[in-house]
């Protein structure tokens, strides 16, 4: 990763968790009021995130940031992602069908997790491959800032429920913080199988 | 199917996956799933690495 793409990410990094921080601090007191101000906010997150993500891809094409294997490993990732949103999204459509209702999501917290599901699921699948993001270096870091920030949201979400088991956002909050947290766990399990896999190829070309 | 004569090609110039990762400008996660025969390279990649190894794309790639 060369040192503008870093600090891209940095900058992006610090951008959702000053603004996720923001969020949180009304949840974690119970208010109900953040509602239509989150509404606006998430989608407008996420679009930023994924224009600026694209506008490094697009930098990206003619550098090494990406090579032919890590390309193809990220269009399946991410065709597995669409296919997992879309499973998501029926099984919280029977769920609720067939339930009558008693699964309380509103349409924009289904569609949150729905996509929260995706986006994890390619980020796991992709990363799994080394092919998210060319990941190598700070990758400690980034585990443990990824896994800092899930555990700040659950937490602050459950601090919210137990001053006001009302509190809105919850669910979005939830799907956030356990997506940061899988993703953090997944880095350091990749972690741990990269060093057993070098530790091993070392040993094979040494003989 | 694991391609030996790419990590022979490889050990017999004193390179490391990632020297040649490094030099034909790929990760080395990708030369060590095309020696592992996880990964098939597109044949841009493959004349790359006989470039850098010296070798003809039959001496690397070629299954007898």
């Amino acid at each position: 990763m060369n040192k503008r793409s870093l600090y891209v990410s940095l900058a992006i990094m610090v951008i959702v968790i000053t603004i996720v921080t923001l969020m949180a601090i009304p949840v974690a007191q119970g208010h109900t009021l953040i509602r239509g101000t989150a509404a606006i906010l998430i989608p407008s997150v996420f679009v930023s995130v994924v224009g600026v993500m694209t506008l490094i891809g697009m930098n990206k094409t003619n550098s090494k940031g990406f090579d032919e294997r890590m390309l193809k490993a990220r269009g399946d990732a991410a065709l597995n992602a669409f296919v997992v949103t879309l499973i998501t999204i029926l099984c919280i459509g029977f769920v609720s069908e067939f339930t009558d209702g008693a699964l309380p999501l509103t349409f924009f917290e289904a569609s949150m997790v729905s996509a929260m599901t995706g986006v994890g699921t390619f980020i796991i699948i992709a990363d799994m491959q080394d092919a998210y993001l060319g990941m190598k270096e700070k990758r400690k870091l980034s585990a443990i800032c990824f896994g800092a920030v899930g555990f700040f949201i659950v937490l602050t979400v459950l601090s919210g429920i137990s001053r006001n088991p009302n509190a809105d956002n919850v669910v979005t909050m939830l799907s956030l913080g356990i997506t940061w947290i899988a993703v953090s766990v997944e880095m350091f399990i990749k972690m741990v199988c990269d060093k057993r896999a070098e530790k091993m190829e070392t040993a094979d070309e040494e003989s | 199917m694991k391609n030996l004569k790419l990590k022979s090609a490889r050990a017999a110039l004193d390179l490391s996956q990632q020297e040649l990762a490094d030099r034909v400008g790929v990760s080395r996660q990708t030369i060590n799933a095309i020696e592992k025969g996880d990964y098939n390279p597109t044949i841009k990649l493959c004349l790359a690495i006989c470039k850098v190894l010296g070798k003809t794309l039959d001496e690397l790639f070629w299954e007898e």
